[in-house]
């Protein structure tokens, strides 16, 4: 056995250790603060993959992030997933150091596949709730509306965020929400889009579609804090 | 390497039919880290252990206390795995909080069907930190007392909608839930109760399409308040009923409006061999008159997929008693099935 040989060996021997105090940390306690071996282990395996990790979520993951999310955030994400689900971890192989390490690269590979498409999921729910509550602000445009303090705090955002946008963004997002379909389409009849082109100034529908696109974008983004 | 100078090739997975791309590949490749500069952020684990030892928490989560705080702050972060964990014992504790924050006395029925109630309520739920959509949200709001997690709130107050004014709308709200029970049984080989499809916002939506399709002019919260009531009259004792007792009144189309009865009762419509739709009514020449006028002689939606081939009949019982007429329209649709009455429990008839 040459020095390199040993190295490895000495390196699995360290990575299976910490993966063994990693499962017993989240199969014992899951949500509790961890031990001090437990954050040594988390420590030295997120010293191993970090740059790994990064790499993969660049290359793979980072195009299909919903708008507002960082890569940095997903990857600690990720680390997060992966340490609490360490319990759950089964090696087929673990005769060679660098069985071990594929085996725990799919398994990033696996929590990044499922952690991406919950995250999808839930910024469309989240942003399809921004929209119902426009929606509704849109249809009460003009009615009474309850006190203030009868109103939900997130609505009583929604509308201040509302307030501080410019009176044509305003006019252009209430007025387009009174018509938004039940697939999520803008459907305003024909007389309506020619009369909001008009007061807003808008040459054709097309700038219309794109300044309103824009302003729900800043407005979500104002609102929904994805991390 | 900064994130601005990764080389093109990093976009390549870019399409793919699925959301996450090509994700499903699983390549060691991918895991090269040759020539790559991490970003300060990540350079120690210090965010990660902070967020292990907060029980999951970020550390830049907004505080709730802040009027500046973002939207659903809890959606954006906890949809991610595992964060909190939180058991079902505390959902049901801030469900059944939220329920009391936001109730005013209203029933859960109430919250769940007003859309203005149910937003709020699922706006606290969320507030407090439930990590859940809002069908599994309205879903445990709607189980609660069956669990007896609500013993210590005062009764709640009665409402009821007038049985005149249901008459106008009540029989869109039995077809349009059995449209969306159709569409999920046929799409999607699911079957879904009244409940379910209340407590979903999506398949509600569905819902009310269908039933102000079919009875334009009333708000959402009174379709989904009459499906509601008819889902509670559906639960009546069932008890076997004489077919004998309806009064044939031939063809609906050549029934004349001034010949209907005023009073209360049941009306069986059948086409053919097949039971089409069975209803009950505080008046029969208005709810008649209303089903009549919005759907034609036909009665069936134009989206049902197998349209009565024959002509539709029409049979009446009248029955001054609503309590014993929905007991009535228990046993028919036990016996004779329906092909446009919702479905509950048993009722998927022979002729559905």
């Amino acid at each position: 056995m040459d020095a390199s040989d040993s190295d490895a060996d000495g390196d699995r021997v360290e990575l299976l250790n910490d993966l063994r105090i990693l499962a017993e940390q989240a199969i014992r306690s899951p949500d509790g603060p961890l031990t001090d071996t437990a954050s040594d282990a988390v420590s030295r395996l997120y010293d191993r993959y970090k740059s790994r990790v990064y790499s993969f979520c660049l290359r793979r993951v980072r195009f299909s992030l919903p708008p507002g999310c960082l890569v940095e955030d997903f990857v600690t994400d990720l680390f997060f997933r992966f340490v609490r689900s360490a319990g759950s971890l089964v090696l087929q192989n673990v005769h060679s150091f660098s069985d071990v390490e594929r085996q725990i690269l799919a398994s990033f590979h696996q929590h990044a596949m499922w952690q991406l498409r919950e995250l999808i999921r839930q910024h469309k729910a989240v942003s399809k709730l921004v929209d119902e509550m426009l929606q509704d602000v849109a249809r009460r445009k003009g009615m009474h509306r309850p006190a203030s303090a009868e109103r939900s705090p997130n609505m009583a955002r929604l509308e201040q965020a509302l307030a501080e946008l410019d009176e044509r963004a305003r006019d252009v997002l209430l007025t387009s929400y009174q018509h938004l379909d039940q697939a999520g389409e803008f459907k305003l009849p024909e007389h309506v889009r020619t009369a909001l082109c008009e007061r807003c100034n808008f040459k054709n529908g097309n700038a219309l579609v794109k300044f309103r696109s824009r302003k729900i974008e800043e407005l979500r983004a104002l609102l929904v804090h994805v991390a | 390497m900064a994130s601005s100078e990764i080389p093109k090739r990093f976009g390549a997975e870019r399409t793919g039919s699925s959301p996450e791309g090509d994700l499903s590949k699983f390549d060691v490749r991918d895991f090269d880290d040759a020539g790559l500069d991490l970003p300060a952020s990540l350079e120690t684990p210090d965010r990660l252990l902070a967020r292990l030892n907060n029980g999951g928490r970020k550390s830049d989560d907004v505080p709730q206390s802040n009027p500046g705080a973002a939207l659903f702050p809890h959606v954006a972060f906890t949809g991610q795995f595992g964060v909190g964990k939180t058991t079902a014992s505390s959902l049901w504790s801030i469900v059944v909080r939220a329920y009391a924050d936001v109730r005013s006395d209203r029933s859960i029925d109430y919250v769940v069907a007003e859309p203005e109630a149910n937003l709020l309520f699922l706006q606290r739920c969320w507030e407090l930190g439930a990590p859940a959509s809002p069908s599994q949200l309205n879903w445990l709001l709607m189980n609660a007392r069956k669990n007896g997690k609500l013993a210590d709130l005062s009764p709640a107050k009665r409402f009821s909608i007038a049985k005149e004014e249901l008459d106008s709308f009540a029989f869109a709200a039995d077809m349009a839930m059995r449209s969306v029970q159709d569409r999920l049984y046929f799409d999607e080989q699911r079957d879904a109760s009244i409940d379910q499809i209340l407590c979903d916002p999506h398949l509600v939506k569905e819902f009310d399409t269908f039933a102000a399709e079919l009875a334009p002019g009333h708000s959402r919260f009174e379709y989904r308040w009459a499906a509601i009531a008819l889902r509670k009259a559906r639960r009546s004792a069932n008890r076997s009923i004489q077919l004998s007792r309806f009064e044939a009144r031939g063809s609906l189309e050549d029934v004349r409006a001034s010949s209907m009865p005023t009073s209360g009762g049941i009306y069986w419509i059948q086409a053919g061999n097949s039971s089409l739709f069975t209803g009950v009514a505080s008046n029969l020449r208005r709810q008649l008159g209303a089903l009549v006028d919005q759907l034609g002689f036909n009665v069936a939606p134009r989206w049902v997929r197998d349209q009565p081939d024959a002509k539709p009949e029409l049979r009446l019982w009248c029955e001054a008693n609503f309590e014993t007429a929905e007991i009535v329209r228990a046993g028919l649709l036990k016996r004779a099935g329906s092909r446009l009455n919702f479905r509950h429990g048993f009722f998927f008839g022979a002729a559905a």
